[in-house]
């Protein structure tokens, strides 16, 4: 019954460890080897997202008149949105997943959406947006450049998330790199689905899908 | 044999071969090794992966195979393994948590979930321990099995008050340096 490592780690973390090539990803705050879930802080002034181990997330995404901001971890399935066809065509998107986000550097909302070339942005009817604000209260709360609404509403779906930013980006890679052609391909449509699936039963989407 | 203790030799066999491997100086014995591993391990994390979307696709995925799929040992390991396990790390941690309770709580100790990520699992003990077998550094290694087997991918389990855990009195003297040696050898 020796489930744990020769140094006290789990099997599974130390077979990772051991093939993981030479470091991987490291904290971009303090250069330490850190794990694919790890934190993400938000630079203000560049505008940039950074990947870090936990002690820089919580050293420095904790500081007062930050120059960086915790990227936050969960996500939430907003029960009860309310958006109508009509609300969602006025907003001009021309796929059906986006995600909209405060951009404190602009000072408005934006609207991003996956496509096979990576994230587009949309300039947004902003009388649209507040009108979606105005029926759901919840979209007052997102924290700005870290929050974001996701709307996915492919294959009939209506289906509304508050997501951490680094989500949505994650989505955006897992549809670039499997988006084939013009319809985007079994492929692609099964990885989307297995997204939203997670997203909306653990409120986060496991490492091992974003990656195999 | 049956497929709990198969695993668990694999798994020790495993670890054998990775200090074997991570023991050697040469990096042009080690490196093909690392990398013949890598690829095979990415084959089946691949496979697996579109196995399983293929079964939740067909709509069969439903409560009693999931349930199904995570009493198999063998095939809970392979899940773990590719970070396919329908159950997050959070939830069998807590779930192995509540599993630790009543059998350390006979021995008169406390213990309380505080964080589960990949990095670390960290609990919180509490309590007198009591009956003269048990030793702390019992306690430390039952607290890790138990984690280690529902969440073999986290780095280490930290386990918070444990230097200040009380040892019943009648605890058997030649233990005591055991005790102390294997903690700390444990704590780093």
């Amino acid at each position: 019954m020796n489930a744990a490592g020769a140094n006290g780690r789990g099997w599974v973390a130390h077979l990772r460890q051991f093939v993981r090539q030479t470091p991987d990803v490291r904290c971009e705050l303090c250069a330490l080897p850190i794990l694919p879930d790890h934190p993400h802080l938000f630079e203000v002034g560049k505008r940039q997202l950074y990947c870090c181990c936990r002690a820089c997330a919580l050293l420095f995404g904790s500081q007062q008149g930050a120059h960086y901001r915790p990227v936050p971890r969960d996500s939430r399935y907003l029960e009860g949105f309310r958006m109508t066809d009509l609300q969602w065509d006025a907003l001009a998107i021309p796929i059906d997943i986006a995600f909209f986000f405060h951009d404190s550097d602009a000072k408005r909302v934006v609207a991003m959406y996956p496509g096979p070339a990576g994230g587009t942005q949309s300039a947004l009817d902003l009388s649209a947006w507040d009108g979606l604000v105005t029926d759901n209260p919840v979209l007052t709360q997102l924290q700005p450049d870290v929050e974001a609404l996701l709307v996915n509403r492919t294959e009939g779906a209506r289906e509304y998330y508050r997501v951490p930013i680094d989500q949505c980006y994650a989505l955006t890679g897992l549809i670039r790199a499997r988006w084939r052609g013009l319809s985007g391909g079994a492929q692609a449509w099964e990885a989307i689905r297995g997204f939203f699936t997670a997203l909306k039963r653990h409120g986060r989407v496991p490492e091992g899908l974003l990656h195999a | 044999m049956n497929d709990a203790r198969t695993i668990e030799a694999q798994q020790r066999r495993i670890e054998e071969l990775i200090a074997a491997l991570e023991a050697l100086d040469d990096p042009h014995a080690k490196e093909p090794a690392k990398e013949l591993l890598q690829v095979v391990l990415d084959l089946h994390a691949n496979g697996l992966s579109r196995l399983m979307e293929i079964v939740a696709g067909s709509g069969v995925l439903d409560d009693p195979l999931t349930e199904a799929l995570e009493r198999d040992p063998q095939v809970s390991a392979l899940l773990l393994l590719h970070g396919l396990h329908p159950q997050d790390l959070p939830t069998r941690v807590a779930r192995a948590v509540e599993k630790l309770r009543p059998l350390i709580g006979t021995q008169g100790i406390q213990i309380e979930l505080i964080d589960a990520a990949e990095e670390a699992v960290a609990v919180q003990v509490s309590g007198r321990l009591q009956g003269k077998h048990n030793t702390v550094a019992e306690l430390q290694q039952e607290i890790e099995r138990v984690i280690f087997e529902a969440a073999p991918e986290t780095m280490r389990v930290e386990i918070a008050g444990l230097s200040e855990m009380n040892v019943h009195e009648l605890r058997f003297v030649p233990n005591h340096s055991d005790v102390t040696s294997r903690t700390e050898a444990g704590g780093q």
